[in-house]
């Protein structure tokens, strides 16, 4: 194995799991993170001469995963190219918390689904949002309260919550939540 | 007592620390980058003999003082796409904006129906390609009107046909990705029109993908639409102030 391929494999794994989990939370979607996280590192192998000397190869890495995840299309075409190639990996079926959490994320717009994910799950700072967006520092924390206030309300406990199908204080069910995912 | 922002953030603290994510390793993405690498080798050297043909082609028509149009982007749609896409598959439900949303929708000589809508792909306004989402793929830009089947027939009524031209005109163009008989919405790109027929107007694709949108009868102002954030969005209102002559 050259030097390269050692310092990508690192890079690799100590990367990996930050991006995938930010894009996880931003689709909604494990398995399609994972696919299109994979994309993204492949497309960092090919330009790893030039990347590897970068200041911040990860802010690149986590850059193209978000563009991905953006394009439709190319999400249904690269999830299904790249199952072709491996051995199914199995997914540990997400709990109540996962998808209370991914199914309000689903509830707000993209910019403030970016925003809050690249805060918590990231942990970039509003500087560096601002920066990575190229908006104001106001127009992110703007964003961020907005985002929060939504997430607070969406994730606020069920006093009612019982059965699946009993409505939460929102008036929204768990099987309303779930529908609101799978429509993203 | 918890603040809203120390309730979120535990959330996510939670979600990062129970969503595992390993992937199948670095080996792997290595591995698959080259066999992507050599498909790409054979498939350079094939474009570079077609682009030999089609170069020397081209120069042979120029010669003759053939007036020809060249798309300004990569890559190039299917030959007869234009026909092809009268009767497509469309999806155009992912557009929610505009006045011509619409379900999947099979066209048929241009025309596709559902209970309340009529569809027709609009022969009048340019149909465009270009890459328009940056996948290195071929997009389409074509224009698809809607009209109720209560649509008031102009023998019948000239009085509100003569309103109906007279108002300000709206075009719906549609950004569709895929293939010419299957093809999927990315975004519309609204036009209004100073004349009713959109004579004066231009449109055009660039290298970029950006679409630029000029009316002759408005040339103080161009407008450029991109694709961004997964959504189409006017990246450019350029207003041009007439310049003093004397």
């Amino acid at each position: 194995m050259t030097t390269a391929e050692r310092n990508f494999d690192d890079f690799y794994s100590r990367h990996f799991a930050g991006i995938g989990v930010q894009i996880a939370a931003y689709l909604g979607n494990r398995a399609e993170a994972e696919d299109i996280t994979q994309e993204a590192f492949e497309r960092a192998w090919r330009r790893w001469p030039r990347l590897s000397r970068y200041a911040d190869p990860e802010a690149w890495v986590r850059t193209v995963a978000y563009r991905l995840a953006v394009s439709r299309w190319r999400r249904a075409r690269v999830a299904f190219a790249y199952r072709r190639q491996q051995r199914a990996e199995p997914v540990p079926a997400p709990d109540a918390e996962w998808l209370d959490l991914v199914a309000a994320l689903a509830t707000l717009p993209l910019r403030q689904r970016r925003a809050v994910v690249l805060h918590y799950l990231g942990d970039l700072s509003v500087e560096e949002i601002a920066e990575r967006e190229g908006v104001a520092i106001g127009t992110v924390k703007s964003w961020l309260h907005r985002a929060r206030g939504r997430l607070a309300k969406h994730l606020a406990p069920d006093v009612h919550s019982g059965p699946d199908g009993h409505p939460g204080p929102d008036g929204s069910s768990r099987t309303d939540r779930e529908k609101a995912l799978h429509e993203h | 007592m918890s603040t809203e922002p120390d309730e979120v953030a535990s959330r996510f603290a939670e979600f990062r620390r129970t969503t595992a994510m390993s992937g199948p390793g670095g080996a792997a993405v290595r591995e698959r980058a080259e066999r992507h690498r050599r498909r790409t080798a054979v498939l350079a050297t094939a474009l570079a003999v077609f682009a030999l043909l089609v170069t020397s082609t081209t120069v042979l028509a120029q010669v003759r003082g053939v007036d020809r149009i060249t798309p300004a982007a990569e890559p190039s749609p299917p030959a007869g796409w234009e026909q092809t896409i009268r009767d497509a598959r469309i999806d155009l439900s992912p557009e929610k904006e505009g006045n011509c949303r619409g379900p999947v929708l099979r066209f048929r000589d241009g025309q596709a129906t559902t209970e309340s809508w009529t569809y027709t792909i609009e022969e009048d306004f340019p149909r465009l390609t270009g890459d328009i989402d940056r996948d290195g793929r071929v997009d389409y830009v074509v224009s698809i009107g809607c009209s109720t089947p209560q649509a008031v027939d102009c023998a019948e009524s000239e009085e509100i046909c003569a309103a109906r031209r007279a108002a300000p005109q709206a075009v719906q163009l549609f950004v569709l990705t895929g293939e010419p008989d299957d093809l999927t919405t990315i975004g519309g790109v609204r036009v209004m029109l100073s004349d009713t027929e959109g004579k004066g107007l231009r449109i055009t694709v660039d290298a970029d993908g950006l679409i630029r949108i000029e009316d002759e009868r408005l040339p103080e102002q161009v407008l450029t639409w991109g694709y961004r954030d997964g959504e189409m969005q006017v990246v450019k209102n350029e207003r041009f102030t007439a310049t003093p002559t004397s």
